[in-house]
């Protein structure tokens, strides 16, 4: 098998990729000094993936949530789970479903390669029974509400399900009561085989290791799979939101907004270099520095919490802003105001500047973690990018770009979410 | 790997000096007892994060923390058993890495950090009063919005109910209508006593060899008369009288808190054995109450237990249906029993060994060193991760159960679904 190195000199750190002849991607990256090891077992699948492509081109639906059901029944196994197969070894393992990837990975410091051999072969290996997916629905149902009673993940998912009209994005990752009513172990195994290739899978692993020791475990635990990279459907949606407000009342202090701008995405993805430039834009125009940050401050219409975040993935990006506010409607009629305003002005330049210093800043801690790295590298090859991409994208990075991107936000295309405080029983 | 020395009266420095992160983090951790001002302590360091002499408004600090490649500072406060902690951080990136030539971004970040707690902008005895208003108005907030979570919410609760007389039983930050009646002199007054009496822990990890950091802070503390306050910790050995208190709310996922004593007498008192005891309890996916409550009998998404050793009280924590109360409680009290008889086995106790030597032993972040470190700042020895490690794999069967068999719940806290548009099953 062929390594490839990708050195970059300005970080003094090397990534190493391999396309082991199963079809699996592996990316290492040796951390020198570190004595622990993260790695990360990966599936471009995720919860936006409410249909699948059939051999005959046409797209069959899938339930919502089954992602992520999948992803907690994967750690079941015909004889140990993997929990139990993990607690011999010491490794901390884990999973997580997002809307677009389900990954597996585990943390260690000692028995390295016997973990990673726990991992590649609990992925691998599918087992479910009726009985066992009857007994995760009600695990499952109670994550489901746990996630109804938490305001910053409500304001969120109602503003997408303002936004969006078709787009999945929209829908809870786990999704509902009733669609994981729906799953059984048939379908289980049925999604399984469609989406667990090794073509449509990654591993990255960071850390106190070696190269030969991840090839030598792919080699020992890779089974090599049918089926290629699944073929997502792209649908375009019109800008224009389904409505401009939505409301919920849910048990908190105050009252909670979220202001989101959809993009007119005529292709699916995003570019690296637009990802970093919306992140500048944003954090220049509503960032503790801003103009605007400030005038909400004085006029006591946010807090420290007031936040912003580029929200983007395949076939939808959006731009939020959001917080807690006494007024949210007044508060997104300032911020809508002053969009407007920045659009005809672009950004100042030195604001933007030494936003881009605080983005590098951000970008080199990260290679810190061995967690952050794993996961970054993941991102990466789904995105279609190189291992250091962000810091050559980071490079070019110019304002017209960032004024590109501010241009794209208009009033008419944005909704507010609210979340408002219910009276509680005395 | 982590050097302490003593760099004035009750004022450590500890170093760590590597070269394999990205970043430099400085921290500073003062501890003062819980029967001071926490109220004034508590809206004192965000105070003080905003009232830098050199950079005096909201605006030029952060447009300088940009400058210093996002650099983060960071204020807080918390418990520890009972002295109230108050935390103070910067994170920049490694000089390395700076985009410029001869950037000096850790010393000028040492600086700033310091520069916050001894030079802050007074006047006439007293911080800016408008300072000292918004300061005021972000914490009552944050205070009002504990709710928001109520996992959390529910574990401060029992904490409250359980301990309320005790010391422990106070937020670290006093009470709301204290913090109301705060003014910019009793602010002044609160830093004065805090710099001459807390007990101090500053945890410097970087590249560099931490002499410049430790000048820069003996500086700032030669000019103070220390005279650090004892810190001391009631522990009750015995459960008191059972007390259960439920609070509805209009949620859809009801919350349970358990709380325990655990007969520890002090938090070095039988310090291994008890940690490894809640390791098996509910510390980890391995552990009796993720296999039983949630795996074998689908009750919840979550069940742990937590070990306060600074204080000696046990936390088990879930969220349920309202109405599997009782089902829940039984369980987590007949795993609790289960340890207590022994009904587990050798490769159990390897098991929890090697999840701890995993956890603990994994210190590749600067903040994980700190914390380390910083959360020692009441003790007289401090310990590295392996010598706790070394002390846990000693731990026998026979300790885990003598451990548990001390375990008895007093409180327990439940936020019940109350009936209301919410409530959707």
């Amino acid at each position: 098998m062929k390594l490839k190195e990708f050195r970059n000199d300005l970080l003094g750190e090397s990534v190493f990729h391999a396309k082991h002849p199963t079809g699996l991607n592996i990316f290492i990256m040796p951390k020198s000094g570190y004595t622990t090891t993260y790695a990360i077992f990966a599936t471009k699948y995720g919860s936006i993936d409410t249909s699948v492509k059939k051999a005959d081109g046409t797209f069959e639906t899938i339930p919502e949530g089954t992602a992520h059901f999948l992803e907690h029944k994967l750690f079941e196994g015909e004889e140990l789970d993997a929990f139990e197969q993990f607690s011999k070894t010491g490794a901390s393992a884990n999973a997580y479903t997002s809307f677009d990837r389900t990954a597996y990975l585990f943390s260690c410091k000692e028995n390295f390669e016997e973990s990673l051999g726990i991992l590649l072969d609990f992925v691998q290996k599918p087992y479910f029974t009726q009985e066992t997916v009857e007994k995760e629905q009600g695990i499952i149902g109670q994550e489901i509400r746990m996630y109804k009673d938490l305001a910053d993940w409500e304001v969120m998912f109602n503003l997408l399900s303002a936004l969006y009209y078709e787009h999945p994005v929209s829908i809870d990752i786990a999704g509902t009561q009733e669609s994981i009513a729906k799953i059984n172990a048939d379908l289980l195994y049925d999604l399984y085989r469609d989406f667990y290739n090794l073509n449509n899978m990654v591993l990255c692993v960071c850390g106190n290791v070696d190269c030969e020791s991840v090839l030598a475990v792919a080699d020992k635990h890779l089974e090599k799979s049918k089926g290629g990279k699944i073929e997502r459907r792209f649908v375009y949606e019109s800008p224009k939101p389904v409505r401009t407000l939505v409301e919920e009342n849910l048990s908190v202090a105050q009252k909670q907004f979220l202001l989101g701008y959809k993009e007119d995405r005529k292709t699916p993805e995003v570019s690296l270099a637009d990802e970093l430039a919306s992140q500048v834009m944003l954090e220049t125009l509503f960032g503790k520095t801003s103009p605007l940050f400030n005038e909400l401050l004085s006029q006591k219409l946010i807090d420290m919490g007031f936040y912003n975040e580029f929200f983007f993935g395949f076939g939808y990006a959006c731009c939020m802003v959001g917080g807690t506010s006494p007024d949210p409607e007044k508060t997104a009629e300032i911020i809508r105001k002053a969009v407007a305003e920045a659009v005809k002005t672009g950004l100042d330049p030195a604001a933007f500047e030494r936003t881009k210093r605080k983005l590098y800043g951000s970008m080199v801690k990260m290679y810190n973690s061995i967690e952050g790295i794993s996961n970054h590298l993941m991102g990466l090859y789904f995105d279609g990018y190189k291992p250091f991409a962000e810091l050559d994208a980071f490079r070019n990075l110019t304002i017209e770009r960032a004024n590109r991107r501010l241009r794209k936000l208009k009033n008419s295309y944005s909704a507010l979410s609210v979340i408002n405080p219910l009276p509680q029983e005395q | 790997m982590a050097k302490v020395t003593t760099i004035a009266d009750g004022v450590r420095l500890c170093t760590v000096q590597t070269d394999r992160f990205k970043s430099a983090l400085i921290s500073v951790t003062m501890a003062v007892p819980m029967t001071g001002n926490l109220s004034a302590n508590a809206l004192l360091v965000r105070v003080l994060k905003h009232s830098s002499k050199k950079y005096p408004d909201f605006v030029r600090l952060n447009q300088k923390l940009d400058e210093l490649y996002g650099a983060s500072l960071a204020v807080g406060f918390t418990k520890l058993g009972e002295a109230q902690q108050l935390d103070f951080s910067i994170s920049c990136i490694d000089d390395r890495f700076a985009l410029g030539e001869g950037e000096k971004i850790t010393a000028e970040s040492a600086e700033l950090l310091c520069g916050m707690l001894f030079n802050p902008d007074v006047k006439k005895g007293a911080f800016r009063a408008d300072v000292v208003d918004e300061e005021k108005r972000f914490l009552l907030q944050d205070i009002e919005e504990e709710i928001n979570d109520k996992r959390s919410y529910a574990k401060t609760k029992l904490v409250e109910i359980m301990c309320r007389n005790e010391l422990f039983g106070k937020k670290p930050y006093g009470t709301k209508e204290e913090i109301e009646a705060l003014t910019p002199e009793d602010l002044y007054e609160a830093w004065q006593n805090l710099l001459k009496t807390a007990t101090v822990m500053i945890t410097c990890v970087s590249s560099d060899d931490g002499k410049k950091v430790e000048r820069i802070f003996k500086k700032g503390f030669s000019k103070i008369d220390r005279q650090p306050a004892a810190i001391t910790t009631e522990f009750r050995t015995r459960a008191g009288r059972f007390r259960r208190v439920e609070e509805k709310f209009p949620v859809n996922q009801g919350k349970l808190v358990l709380g325990f004593r655990t007969g520890k007498k002090s938090k070095e008192d039988s310090f291994a054995p008890y940690v490894v005891m809640n390791d098996i309890f509910g510390g980890n996916v391995y552990s009796k109450l993720f296999m039983n409550v949630r795996e074998k009998l689908s009750l919840c998404y979550y069940c742990w237990s937590r070990i306060v050793s600074p204080k000696g009280i046990l936390l088990v924590d879930c969220g349920i249906d309202t109405e599997n109360e009782k089902k829940a409680t039984d369980e987590i009290l007949a795993q609790l029993k289960a340890v207590c008889d022994g009904d587990f086995t050798d490769d159990d106790i390897k098991a929890s060994f090697m999840g701890m030597r995993e956890r603990w032993l994994s210190t590749d972040s600067p903040g994980i060193i700190a914390l380390w470190y910083s959360s020692q700042i009441t003790d007289e020895k401090i310990y590295t991760p392996e010598e706790r490690i070394a002390m846990i794999e000693k731990v026998t069967k026979k300790e885990i159960c003598a451990a548990a068999k001390h375990v008895k719940l007093e409180t327990v806290y439940m936020i019940s679904a109350q009936e209301g548009e919410n409530n959707e099953a």
